[in-house]
């Protein structure tokens, strides 16, 4: 239990710090902008309850947001984001249910749950983080762009994150 | 009340969602408005101060583009040095007479900064500087490069400024087309860091690809004649009357490292002359 608080809190600041300093410096071209932080939302163990997660999502967008100096445009896209965790994860229920022990990570559920898992909720927080940058539909072929690109880089990251992070569940 | 109380706590994560939401939209509607800094910036003391850590680092890797960078404008300062009191624009209207009834003093001073991080990839990019009310820096000044416009301090603390780039959707500057003396407004589409837009230039002014656009000196944020860009297409908008003009950026927004904050000595007193006159 502390051991999973731990993980949690290191992943927290690890991949804000990693997202600001080395993501957000990433002046490659004006499309390009992935963002890896919305990792700590997924990988929360599934017992945390829905409340914890909409306020951890609050808090995790918050941080990034005082960073870039967008103040509430990273939490909204976190919020929504943490708010259809729950569905997209009943939704996504393996037959057998889901264990106590288990966690939402490829070394667990394997890798096209993960892949799943991760790109519905990815594209839900692009897609709101997109939208809300520039609150209006404009421009919304270059917004679009943004939304696609980015959600394919993101997931790359992610499950690169993954197998550098590779754990296997525990047989008992 | 019972009942009530079983629909709240039934629909409770539902009822968070949306509080959080609203908080959310609340904050980013309040600091969308024109050059409204959050108050919760990257000028504050923790972030402000990690991000200076890493620029100490990163710096060692960019030393001789620096080097270079500044080499150059010191020779440009060095050529500019003799008219640069008695101003090298040609005296126009009444923009550059302060420096005259001013009695020769300068009417700017300068604040060298670090840019310590900067963003050109989103559609509202910010830059942060290593300096801030301590060394001079307010709210409301210019901020400009080796090569020209940078942007406009939007938010300072004791130690750190945050400016909105000029590659931001917020942004607003009046251009000048050096060559015609026409002034017009520089904002930015949203899609390339490489280029800004200058709009309203009447039909009847002879644009050419590759005439500079300069400051005007119209606002207090800028010294006149400051340079912008270059014109690099023209577009002729038949449902108006003026043209629609892309410029290329001078500044290279992806990789600066060193700025001047122009400070308006004049500020105050303008500002309170302008106020009196609206009434």
């Amino acid at each position: 239990m502390v051991n999973t608080l731990i993980i949690n809190i290191v992943r927290f600041v690890g991949l804000v710090l990693f997202q600001v300093l080395v993501l957000d410096n990433l002046h490659i071209h004006q499309l390009i902008h992935p963002y890896i932080y919305p990792l700590v939302i997924l990988l929360l163990p599934l017992v945390t309850p829905a409340w914890a997660v909409l306020f951890l999502g609050f808090a995790l967008g918050i941080t990034v947001d005082i960073f870039s100096d967008t103040l509430g445009l990273h939490a909204a896209a976190c919020v929504v984001m943490a708010y259809l965790r729950t569905g997209v994860l009943s939704i996504l229920t393996p037959k057998s249910g889901y264990d106590s022990d288990i966690k939402p990570k490829i070394g667990h559920l394997g890798f096209t749950w993960f892949i799943t898992y991760s790109a519905i909720l990815v594209i839900v927080h692009h897609l709101a983080f997109f939208l809300l940058e520039v609150l209006s539909f404009t421009s919304i072929l270059l917004i679009l762009q943004k939304i696609l690109i980015n959600t394919a880089l993101s997931l790359a990251l992610m499950i690169l994150y993954e197998f550098v992070f590779f754990s296997r569940r525990k047989r008992r | 009340m019972r009942n009530l109380l079983l629909f709240i706590s039934r629909f409770k994560t539902l009822f968070l969602f949306i509080a959080l939401e609203v908080i959310c939209l609340f904050l980013l509607v309040r600091n969308n408005a024109f050059q409204r800094a959050a108050f919760l910036n990257s000028a504050n003391r923790v972030t402000g101060n990690l991000y200076q850590s890493v620029d100490n680092l990163s710096n060692y890797l960019t030393l001789k583009r620096i080097n270079d960078s500044l080499r150059k404008e010191n020779a440009l300062l060095r050529q500019q040095v003799e008219s640069s009191f008695d101003c090298r624009i040609p005296l126009r209207d009444t923009v550059m007479r302060y420096s005259k009834d001013a009695g020769g003093k300068p009417v700017y001073s300068y604040v060298p900064a670090e840019v310590i991080n900067n963003s050109t990839n989103s559609l509202s990019n910010t830059l942060t500087l290593n300096k801030g009310t301590k060394h001079g820096v307010a709210k409301d000044m210019g901020v400009m490069g080796p090569n020209g416009v940078v942007g406009i301090v939007i938010g300072t603390s004791p130690h750190f400024s945050v400016v909105m780039s000029l590659l931001h959707k917020n942004a607003s500057i009046s251009g000048e087309l050096a060559r015609h003396n026409y002034v017009g407004n520089i904002r930015w589409d949203g899609q390339d860091p490489t280029s800004v837009q200058l709009h309203d230039i009447p039909k009847h002014v002879n644009v050419q690809k590759g005439d500079t656009v300069v400051t005007s000196g119209y606002s207090s944020f800028f010294p006149p004649g400051i340079s912008i860009g270059a014109v690099r297409k023209v577009t002729i908008d038949e449902a108006n009357n003026f043209y629609s003009i892309d410029l290329r950026l001078l500044t290279n927004f992806r990789s600066l490292e060193y700025v001047y904050v122009a400070d308006y000595l004049f500020r105050d007193e303008r500002r309170k002359v302008e106020e009196k006159a609206d009434g």
